[in-house]
């Protein structure tokens, strides 16, 4: 801090704007020189919204950027990477795509519906901005325990919000993860993912005008006064006023975005548009100064040109409101007319807001009167940027697997929250919506077929519970969990898209967690060859002091492009299959189910290894062998037998475990214990020995790879006709009691939901 | 995206009008699949009146048609293109209405009845199977709030005639487990579930194709 | 002179009305014992609005008399409601 005094005025604009003290200086010194004032110029109001604004951690990425470089990939000729909202992969034959997923977590604690709905609204443009047509939708989410205050309310409104936006907006919802974790009681997470389609009549857009004389054009809704001051209020903790903060929520209205989205591809189909970008957080703030700072022109902006819904709304209200469904457009001014017409079919406004200049400058104007002058470039480029201090974490492994985790009777998971199904979640989703959903949100991924006629593949990751044990265990999970889920049901993973939820990064050991995370998925993401095409940060989760755990939730898309072979299922098909684990003992993780908590435990030999290399020969060994399966799956944190209880209650088929494997000895039935990645499989009978004999000459390929000797096929046995499940202990179970249980369970821990 | 199924010859030129209102969501899907079919479908846009000479058949798709805030399909029903709608009802073209298309169908009194929100409360998006009146059954999704079908019981004489599809397994609380209904003169046919979303087997289930053939009478 | 019309709209007594009954539901947790129907209410504030008017238009358009049951009222606003509304807006 510097040795001048700050009076209370200022200590009130700083509190009300979210800068600090520095900031402020920095922010005084930009605007001199701007106005050629060398000693600093005072900021107006005005000047304040604005500065406010992208400063914000929720724009700026001030805390993060300095790590988020380490996901900057090499461009390869099958990724057009530029500096828009979200990458693009260009999939041949006429098709690309691009994805993306966010994070609305502190409006969606506030007021649960409004804030999940909107969330689901601003990834959508993020999406349709570039010109593509969003053809999927996922969610992540992360709520407390379901006896929390709130918390109830909390899983019925983000759901209700969730769903209400995306059936109506007609994308269908293809994915989704439901995690519950004590640690989110004061702040949930809602993460909200959307795939989009680039296909004839569709075309890339981007967001840079190319030169000047554009008129700059408002579209969609009215502004009002919803969410004004947004971006700064994502960017602070909750303290125990949290969910009185209501005024700042923005409302959506799915209807309205879907006009939004056949308005502007149609108007962008036509060749109208020049360049587009979609008002997200801090509203025509953001997008303009945006659009501004990266193309090297100047904008003259007319706020009284906004369309408003509420008359009087003032210049600085304007700047920062948060109302939804709204673009900005750069046009050629002879294509203004055409646009308009097409937008009052749809219903909707389109308004001449000012033009591009050669300035270099943004100037706000209201009423003629010109209200402030700022350098674009200076306030994005030159933008605070902090390398917090942090904990280097290192991995903890311990000696021996404690007891936890081991030997639980298999009725007593299935009734426990993180084992029972989420169909009452997802039961809510359309998931079908645009005719093209080849698996929906119960199977392990979700897949759309695209007009080639080849499928994608969208998969989610990040366990919190893991994550919550180690940052760095956690988080190599959370990439390889996803990219194994896609690999073993034929998909070649493309691409990934993060959201990173993390608490307070003021504090050392939650920067600490935030930078291990972002190491990890950078080292996987580079030695997968696996670009990080889009990503969001979410900083401040935290209440009352109480963090979030580290939630470094990821997307990955991957493709099928040869569809004579099936994909395998989740669940057993036919009898006669044999069962197979492909276990690659890295490490053992270990999972208490009734405290949630997680540790990593080394192997029977005392070694811990970890290869990213070998993983990535694994999983091509996966992904060119899935066409050998009729079911395959990742098994994660509730165990093999788990697993293999779904595989088999889902079929009304069952496992017969083979005599050979009974017999064994006891060291080499403790493999079944949850080792780093394994993988269940069932294999056709005419499939068995290329695939035995595939898994041979992998293994003799790679004898120098000191990783790989960890992995090893075992034969479980041979799936067969039976409505029981006997576990390798001998424990009967029936197939009809255990879905039941799994489905009935939900119930119980949210006995108000109906 | 444009249509990229393999077209079926033996419904070649039949003439259909898939309905367009604004928050329609399925429109293109209805498309795609009377194209498949070898129909020459094309849009009628919500504000434009039409000929019914110009058509063989109408649909009117699912979504929700200008955001349903008032009452599933009430606003839909308002439309001028629904005044053409009627008259080619009149005239005995045969239309179908699904899932949104059924609901603006019941509030134009096109169909006896109404449609109102499920006995849960909650949207629902699964399969069910469905048995129609000839003894067929379907195997498609089904995607709605309001799928509750509910019959005046001033009305309840005409259940025989009107009943065309019901749920094996009423997911909605609907009366009589009705999932689809249709007019006395047997022209007007509206139901819950998607047939354009059981098309293709790798969709689930190819039952729906079956059904949109029986509707053009192939 | 500018009208004011409130229009009450509920589920008629043998449509099943889930949102009451979840409420229903909810109140006895609060101890109140209670029937519940939950339903709409519309204003309309117009210069030219009759009885006649207003009924015709609840009977073809805001509400469904199958499902629905409906009454309005229908007054004068007064000049001191015009300007507080006005003050509002």
């Amino acid at each position: 801090m510097s040795n001048t005094t700050i009076d209370s005025d200022l200590q009130e604009k700083l509190s009300k704007y979210g800068l600090s003290f520095e900031e402020y200086e920095l922010m005084k010194l930009q605007l001199g020189k701007d106005s050629g004032k060398g000693s600093g110029k005072e900021p107006n109001q005005v000047e304040w919204a604005v500065y406010s604004a992208l400063w914000s951690e929720h724009c700026s990425y001030k805390s993060s950027k300095v790590h988020l470089k380490k996901f900057a990939c090499q461009k390869d000729e099958k990724t057009d990477l530029f500096d828009e909202g979200a990458g693009v992969v260009d999939l041949g034959q006429g098709e690309k795509i691009t994805f993306k997923m966010e994070s609305h977590n502190h409006p969606s604690f506030i007021e649960p519906f409004q804030g999940a709905a909107t969330g689901v609204g601003g990834i959508l443009r993020d999406i349709f901005s570039m010109g593509a047509r969003p053809i999927g939708l996922a969610n992540y989410l992360c709520f407390g325990d379901p006896k929390a205050d709130r918390m109830s309310d909390l899983v019925d409104g983000v759901v209700r919000g969730l769903t209400h936006y995306g059936n109506c907006v007609g994308v269908p919802t293809l994915q989704g993860q439901t995690h519950f974790h004590e640690k989110y009681n004061g702040n949930i997470l809602v993460n909200a993912f959307a795939l989009g389609l680039i296909a004839k009549p569709e075309k890339l857009m981007t967001s840079i005008p190319q030169k000047s004389g554009l008129d700059i054009l408002y579209a969609g809704a009215k502004t009002g006064r919803d969410g004004v001051h947004g971006a700064s209020m994502a960017s602070q903790s909750f303290d125990d006023d949290g969910p009185a903060q209501k005024t700042t929520v923005q409302i959506g209205d799915p209807y309205y975005e879907k006009c939004l989205i056949e308005a502007c591809l149609e108007v962008m189909n036509a060749g109208l548009i020049h360049a587009v970008q979609d008002m997200g957080a801090a509203g025509v703030t953001s997008s303009s100064f945006e659009m501004a700072a990266k193309s090297g022109f100047g904008l003259d902006i007319h706020l009284d040109k906004v369309p408003l819904r509420d008359q009087t709304m003032g210049p600085e209200e304007i700047l920062l409101s948060e109302s939804q469904e709204r673009m900005l457009f750069m046009v050629e001014p002879e294509n203004v007319k055409a646009i308009q017409k097409i937008f009052a079919k749809w219903d909707l406004d389109a308004e001449v807001l000012g033009t591009v200049t050669d300035h270099q400058k943004v100037r706000l104007f209201f009423k003629n009167e010109l209200l402030s002058e700022i350098d674009p470039h200076k306030l994005t480029e030159e933008a605070p940027a902090y390398n917090r201090p942090f904990d280097a974490f290192e991995t903890k492994a311990f000696d021996k697997s404690s007891e936890f985790g081991s030997t639980k009777k298999l009725d007593e998971v299935y009734s426990q929250l993180p084992a029972v199904s989420r169909k009452w979640i997802y039961d809510q989703f359309d998931q079908r919506v645009g005719a093209s959903t080849e698996k929906d949100c119960r199977f392990s991924i979700g897949v759309q077929r695209l007009p080639s006629g080849r499928s994608v593949g969208i998969a989610l990751g990040c366990d919190p519970s893991l994550t919550d044990a180690c940052p760095v265990w956690g988080s190599r999970l959370t990439y390889l969990v996803p990219s194994f889920s896609l690999a073993i049901k034929g998909f070649k993973t493309l691409a990934l898209t993060d959201c990173l939820n993390f608490g307070n990064p003021q504090k050392t050991k939650v920067m600490g967690q935030f930078a291990s995370s972002v190491d990890q998925l950078a080292s996987l993401s580079h030695g997968f060859g696996t670009p990080v095409i889009s990503g969001n940060v979410s900083l401040y989760n935290e209440t009352d002091n109480e963090n979030v755990p580290p939630t470094p939730a990821v997307g990955l898309v991957g493709l099928k492009s040869d569809q004579t072979h099936s994909i395998p299922e989740d669940c057993f098909q036919k009898s006669g299959d044999q069962v197979y684990l492909m276990s690659l003992d890295l490490c053992r993780y270990d999972y208490e189910l009734k405290t949630g908590q997680a540790q990593v435990t080394k192997l029977t030999d005392g070694s811990v290894t970890y290869d990213i290399k070998a993983l990535k020969l694994f999983s091509q060994f996966c992904l060119e062998n899935s066409i050998h399966w009729s079911s395959s799956q990742v098994v994660e944190k509730l165990g093999l037998e788990y697993a293999l209880s779904q595989s088999a209650r889902k079929s009304r088929l069952s496992l017969k475990w083979s005599e050979e494997f009974k017999d064994q000895n006891v060291e080499n039935k403790t493999k079944l214990k949850l080792g780093f990645m394994q993988i269940l499989v069932s294999v056709k009978q005419q499939n068995l020995k290329s695939f035995t004999d595939a898994f041979e000459q992998f293994k003799k390929d790679h004898l120098e790879d000191e990783s790989l000797k960890h992995l090893s096929l075992i034969q479980l046995g041979e799936v067969h006709e039976s409505d029981e499940y006997v576990s390798l202990t001998g424990e009967s179970y029936n197939a009809t009691e255990l879905t039941k249980k799994h489905e009935t369970s939900w119930r119980k821990h949210f006995e108000r939901l109906e | 995206m444009e249509a990229s199924f393999p077209t079926n010859a033996t419904s070649k030129n039949k003439r259909v009008g898939v309905l367009r209102f604004l928050g329609t969501n399925c429109d293109l899907d209805t498309l795609k699949a009377f194209t498949a079919l070898g129909c020459e479908a094309r849009y009628l846009w919500w504000e434009d009146h039409f000929d019914p000479e110009d058509f063989d058949y109408l649909v009117l798709p699912g979504g929700f048609s200008h955001g349903d805030y008032l009452r599933s399909g009430a606003f839909a029903a308002q439309a001028p293109v629904c005044e053409s709608l009627m008259k080619a009802i009149d005239q005995g073209v045969p239309t179908l209405g699904i899932c949104n298309g059924f609901q603006i169908l019941c509030e134009l009194g096109a169909l006896p009845g109404a449609l109102v929100s499920n006995t849960s409360g909650r949207f629902k998006d699964f399969w069910v199977r469905v048995k129609s009146n000839s003894g067929a059954t379907y195997k498609m999704p089904i995607a709605h709030g309001d799928g509750r079908y509910f019959l005046p019981p001033s009305q309840i004489d005409k259940l025989d005639t009107i009943s065309w599809l019901t749920y094996e397994a009423n997911p909605n609380g609907s009366f009589q487990d009705l999932a689809g209904v249709k007019n006395e003169k047997s022209t007007v046919f509206g139901l819950m579930p998607h047939p354009e979303r059981a098309f293709h087997d790798w969709m689930g289930s190819s039952d729906g194709k079956k059904l949109l053939e029986e509707f053009l009478g192939v | 002179m500018k009208k004011r019309a409130i229009v009450n709209i509920f589920p008629k007594p043998e449509v099943l009305d889930p949102q009451g009954r979840a409420l229903e539901k909810s109140l006895v947790r609060k101890s109140v014992q209670a029937e519940v129907l939950v339903g709409k209410v519309i204003q309309l504030e117009s210069d030219d609005l009759t009885s006649e008017k207003l009924d015709q238009i609840c009977q073809d358009f805001l509400v469904n008399t199958l499902t629905e049951t409906y009454s309005f009222t229908l007054d004068d606003i007064k000049d001191e409601d015009l300007k507080d509304h006005q003050k509002k807006a």
